[in-house]
């Protein structure tokens, strides 16, 4: 896999705006908010956090597993599941959250009806907000993939993800 | 800068409260990026008429610097990955580094709270 060339110098950003912006700092807070909430089980989330990466094409995002979905049962068989959802053995509440998911993120002002009542089949309102919510926060990488200033992912092996009390992202180990 | 409809912040703030605090916030640190408001207001307006799926009317005459951002955000919202080394350096004849950083951060916001909101309008009583 290449890594593309980053199309702004690391060096030609000053501190400022790179991590230390008012913008940046409250994109974190709403990440770190979106984290915290936790209605919806971490497997599901998981799931919704991978579609994101592949639709956005963020290799950092698809390289990680949040060690709180591995404990509670997501495995590999499942991420191979994601790119083709709709025709997969996923149950009818994960595809409910991501045929959600792709509607927000492929075209909002034309969401089928349909997908109200089936959301309502399976969650309930804070639930529904939460994965809207989620699918904001698992595109926050969009900007830096947009100049391919994302930080490069591993080569060869998955590497864990954990958050903090607050919602951070706290990156571990290499998984075998 | 006001990125989603009362309505739609009205469900926000209902069912989540933190979010719809940050999303705030986030709104008010918009209003505070050192790039030209009127390049903001304008790619504010190309994503919302972009998102509903209306006919995009641009300005009379737009400038390079205007033409770059929406050509940029327009492959953003479409695709980010298949944004072109061109459509970056057409930003950065008129931007700065640290400005492109920064619009590119602020299209994310403005386009996927854009999203959050009409997909919650669409979703939710």
């Amino acid at each position: 896999m290449s890594t593309p060339s980053p199309r702004i110098a690391a060096d030609e950003l000053s501190f400022g705006a790179f991590f230390g912006s008012e913008l940046e700092q409250h994109i974190g807070a709403f990440a770190a908010a979106a984290v915290r909430a936790r209605s919806i089980d971490p497997v599901t989330t998981e799931i919704i956090r991978l579609r994101c990466a592949q639709m956005h094409d963020c290799r950092l995002c698809g390289s990680l597993r949040v060690r709180e979905a591995l404990d509670s049962g997501f495995d590999e068989d499942m991420q191979k599941k994601i790119g083709a959802w709709e025709s997969s053995d996923f149950s009818p509440k994960i595809k409910a959250a991501l045929a959600l998911c792709d509607a927000m993120i492929i075209h909002p002002g034309a969401i089928d009806p349909a997908l109200r009542q089936s959301l309502s089949e399976h969650f309930d309102e804070a639930q529904i907000a939460e994965i809207c919510v989620d699918v904001m926060k698992w595109s926050q990488q969009k900007a830096l993939v947009s100049l391919r200033i994302e930080p490069p992912a591993s080569e060869d092996s998955l590497t864990e993800l954990r958050f903090d009390e607050a919602g951070n992202p706290v990156f571990g180990e290499a998984l075998d | 800068m006001k990125l989603i409809s009362p309505e739609a912040r009205d469900r926000l703030t209902r069912l989540h409260s933190e979010a719809a605090t940050e999303l705030e916030n986030l709104e008010h640190a918009l209003d505070d990026v050192p790039i030209p408001v009127d390049l903001l207001r304008l790619t504010d307006r190309f994503v919302d008429v972009s998102l509903r799926g209306e006919q995009w009317q641009p300005p009379e005459s737009m400038t390079p610097i205007e033409k770059a951002c929406l050509d940029y955000c327009g492959q953003f919202m479409a695709s980010v990955a298949s944004i072109e080394d061109a459509q970056v350096a057409a930003l950065r004849e008129h931007l700065s580094p640290d400005q492109v950083y920064l619009y590119a951060n602020a299209v994310y916001l403005i386009e996927m709270s854009k999203r959050l909101g009409l997909t919650l309008e669409a979703v939710l009583p």
